[in-house]
């Protein structure tokens, strides 16, 4: 949703922590209040924006509501009921699961990819560099729906390149076996212009002198990237890994453009799910759209908490 | 030390003034919207693109140069019909209203139950207005309780498209269109293959199926239709749903025609680039689809399901809602506008550049309409099938508040049945039981309104 702004904030993430203090440093009252005071403006600002919502997430999903969406009456944890006990669920949950695997890791892997082509010292790269980064400029309803032409089944590009091959046209939407993989693929050409930049902004990190000796040792180009430019690159790597997976699973507008959930359930996430319950077809079913958003808070916390756990241990930060 | 904590109060007083700004802003909540002071501007929401969106900006344009009440109508598009049902939802949280709103026929029950509109009988009796010259039938499916609830703006019928020049090459007579599923079937399999790839397309639209099954004189949900109190269930899980969906999935497993999803532009891509030679679609884009087929495009009467279906369609598309809580003023001013909106000289212009029909019938006397139809008289066909539909619960289409989501789990139970992941009774059966408890919750809400 607000991902560009989303994002922007958690770059300077990249940067190593500061390294920890074992004592605490005592602060006079006055540095206390001029720091609460600082705070203050972005605390209200989450307080709206972030917090409000949350709690009037968790205060709907407790509540049936009526034709508007308006909440009515208590009914306690019968929505959570509802929705642990729905058969589609555990179809969500794998396609969920999927579409993340598919998304995040590949965004991952070709950014980073890119990024080490792009190193290449050769006149004019940066105007790759540049080109190959404007995906990150496009909206997602913008890319959708450029890509949603090209996968028509009658007049797509697509179809008409297989045809030309004379090979049979295929419902790259239409289908569900290829439906999830067609988006998915959407989505990471979205991606890579985002993880081609940090990619390539934390192999200029790289110090020189670190290529230079590697070379007089008489390491190959493929050493290098295994032995020094790898394991120099695992914050940005993890750092990578955990944005495209949050950024997964909050996907929405290519879903919606291109889909809307289907075929036949083929590419209902959770975050689509939230809005077909909400939204669609004139559902205003807020309490239960609530229970499923509450839940996608707890997935993706878990994730992102799992993730600083396992992968955390393996980050080089040189 | 002290310009740190300086800075810090300014920002924290500016704060203040903007979160107060917000709370005055807020107040004005309460007084059910702006009642009272009318600035002469009318806010309207409508849900049409392309060609038929233009038809609209039109109308407005004309409306706001001629108008001699100093009113501005200000239309905003807000995507199609569920996308702006979904927003004037939102709104009505907020109390933000628009003046206005364009509202498919689906959604009459549930505009009616949510009290978000005035009728438009009560604000046609304001300025003695009389309904006389539009068609009583369209007027007549509008009505809840003896009450006109809506302006019917755009009335349409679902049509068979086909392409002539196909039909002519494949050896089928191109003024003989297929009337009957089989049929169609039968045409498909001598047009699949020949000058285009597939002999039919449709999307997947559960308003196919409400059509075919109003041309079965089959009813969709219990309760007379939803016409002798609130319906309960829908009634799918029968023979005629289960032929219809079958004699559908039969099509595309055999390749006689292609599954382009559920978006309605695919289907008409699919049709208008030569790709499949027949499909069912509203009569609304009519205009648009001859234009942009470089074949000779014929139009048929809608298929019924079975030699000897005794019914008819239903009609279609989107009629215009006041909002309530408007002064009187507004109100006059709201009805001002759809009453130029249903005038003979817009109606004219609106069914001739779309394919909707002419619900003021004098319209049809226009030279701008007959000169149009001279070149088009397929523009005729959608009103002589509505004026054909006999009377009837049946052929009046089910009145639900859960319609569109009705609407929704048939397209379910049609994918399922398309793809062969489901036996068509199985899907049908299946959307049915998981419609039920919508169902019930809006009952269950209605009534404790």
């Amino acid at each position: 949703m607000s991902q560009p702004a989303a994002t922007k904030t958690r770059i300077s993430g990249t940067a190593p922590p500061s390294v920890p203090v074992g004592k605490r440093p005592k602060y006079n009252r006055r540095e206390l209040l001029t720091a609460a005071l600082l705070l203050l403006p972005s605390m209200a600002i989450f307080a709206v924006f972030n917090f409000y919502p949350l709690f009037q997430s968790i205060y709907l999903s407790l509540h049936a509501n009526d034709i508007l969406g308006l909440p009515t009456r208590f009914v306690g944890m019968d929505q959570y009921i509802e929705f642990f006990s729905n058969p589609e669920l555990r179809r969500i949950t794998v396609v969920t699961a999927v579409f993340v695997v598919m998304t995040a890791l590949p965004s991952v892997v070709i950014g980073i990819f890119l990024a080490l082509t792009l190193q290449a010292r050769i006149r004019g790269v940066n105007v790759f560099r540049t080109l190959m980064s404007t995906p990150f400029g496009f909206s997602a309803a913008a890319t959708a729906v450029v890509f949603a032409v090209f996968f028509n089944p009658a007049v797509g590009v697509f179809n008409g390149i297989l045809r030309m091959m004379g090979m049979d046209s295929v419902g790259w939407l239409t289908n569900p076996t290829f439906a999830l993989p067609s988006l998915a693929m959407v989505c990471v050409w979205g991606n890579i212009g985002y993880t081609l930049l940090v990619a390539s902004a934390g192999l200029q990190n790289i110090p020189d002198e670190l290529y230079e000796a590697a070379r007089l040792d008489g390491a190959g180009r493929w050493t290098v990237i295994r032995q020094v430019v790898l394991p120099l690159l695992t914050p940005t790597i993890f750092f990578l890994i955990v944005i495209m997976t949050i950024n997964s699973l909050q996907t929405f507008g290519e879903i919606h453009i291109l889909t809307g959930g289907g075929p036949n359930g083929a590419t209902t996430t959770l975050v689509y799910g939230i809005y077909q319950t909400a939204f669609a077809y004139g559902g205003s079913n807020y309490g239960l759209a609530s229970v499923q958003a509450v839940v996608l808070l707890v997935v993706v916390t878990a994730a992102t908490w799992l993730q600083f756990r396992v992968l955390q241990r393996k980050v080089f930060y040189g | 030390m002290r310009q740190r904590l300086v800075a810090a109060a300014a920002i924290m007083a500016a704060l203040t003034l903007t979160t107060a700004c917000n709370t005055g802003d807020g107040g004005d909540e309460g007084d059910g919207g702006s009642a009272g002071d009318f600035d002469g501007t009318i806010s309207f929401w409508y849900a049409m693109a392309g060609r038929n969106g233009e038809a609209i900006i039109e109308l407005v344009d004309r409306y706001n140069e001629q108008n001699d009440m100093d009113v501005q109508v200000e239309a905003i598009y807000q995507g199609n019909y569920n996308d702006t049902l979904t927003k004037l939802r939102a709104s009505a949280q907020s109390g933000d209203l628009p003046s206005m709103v364009q509202v498919n026929e689906l959604s009459t029950r549930f505009m009616f139950d949510s009290g978000l509109a005035t009728p438009v009988q009560e604000l046609a009796d304001r300025a003695g207005y009389s309904f006389d010259d539009l068609n009583q039938k369209l007027v007549d499916y509008y009505t809840v309780d003896g009450v006109v609830q809506s302006m019917p703006f755009n009335v349409s019928a679902p049509t068979l498209y086909y392409n002539k020049d196909a039909f002519a090459e494949a050896g089928l007579d191109p003024e003989d269109p297929p009337q009957t599923l089989e049929a169609i079937r039968d045409a498909a399999g001598q047009l699949a293959g020949g000058s285009t790839e597939h002999g039919f397309v449709a999307s997947i639209d559960g308003y196919l199926i409400e059509q075919y099954l109003a041309m079965a004189d089959a009813p969709y949900c219990d309760a007379g239709n939803g016409r002798d109190g609130l319906a309960t269930q829908v009634e799918w899980d029968n023979d005629v749903t289960e032929y219809i969906v079958d004699w559908w999935a039969g099509m595309v497993e055999d390749d006689l025609a292609v599954n382009v999803g559920r978006n309605n532009n695919n289907a008409s891509a699919a049709f208008q680039s030569g790709n499949a030679a027949m499909m069912t679609f509203t009569s609304a884009n009519l205009r648009d689809i001859i234009d942009g087929s470089d074949f000779e495009v014929g139009l048929a009467p809608f298929p019924k399901p079975r030699e000897g279906d005794a019914g008819g369609p239903l009609l279609g598309g989107g009629s215009l809602w006041a909002l309530a809580g408007q002064s009187d003023e507004a109100k006059d001013a709201v009805f001002d506008f759809m009453a130029f909106m249903m005038s003979p000289e817009s109606q004219a212009m609106w069914s001739t550049q779309t394919g909707y029909v002419p619900v003021n019938e004098r319209a049809t006397e226009l030279p701008e309409y007959t000169e149009v139809l001279a070149n088009y008289p397929d523009l005729e066909l959608a009103g002589e099938q509505l004026a054909g539909t006999p009377e009837g619960a049946n052929t009046t289409g089910c009145l639900m508040g859960v319609m569109p989501q009705a609407r929704d789990r048939m397209n379910d139970a049609v994918e399922a049945a398309l793809l062969g992941v489901k036996e068509p009774r199985q899907a049908l059966q299946d959307a049915a039981a998981s419609l039920t408890s919508a169902i019930e919750q809006y009952n269950d809400s209605v009534g404790t309104n």
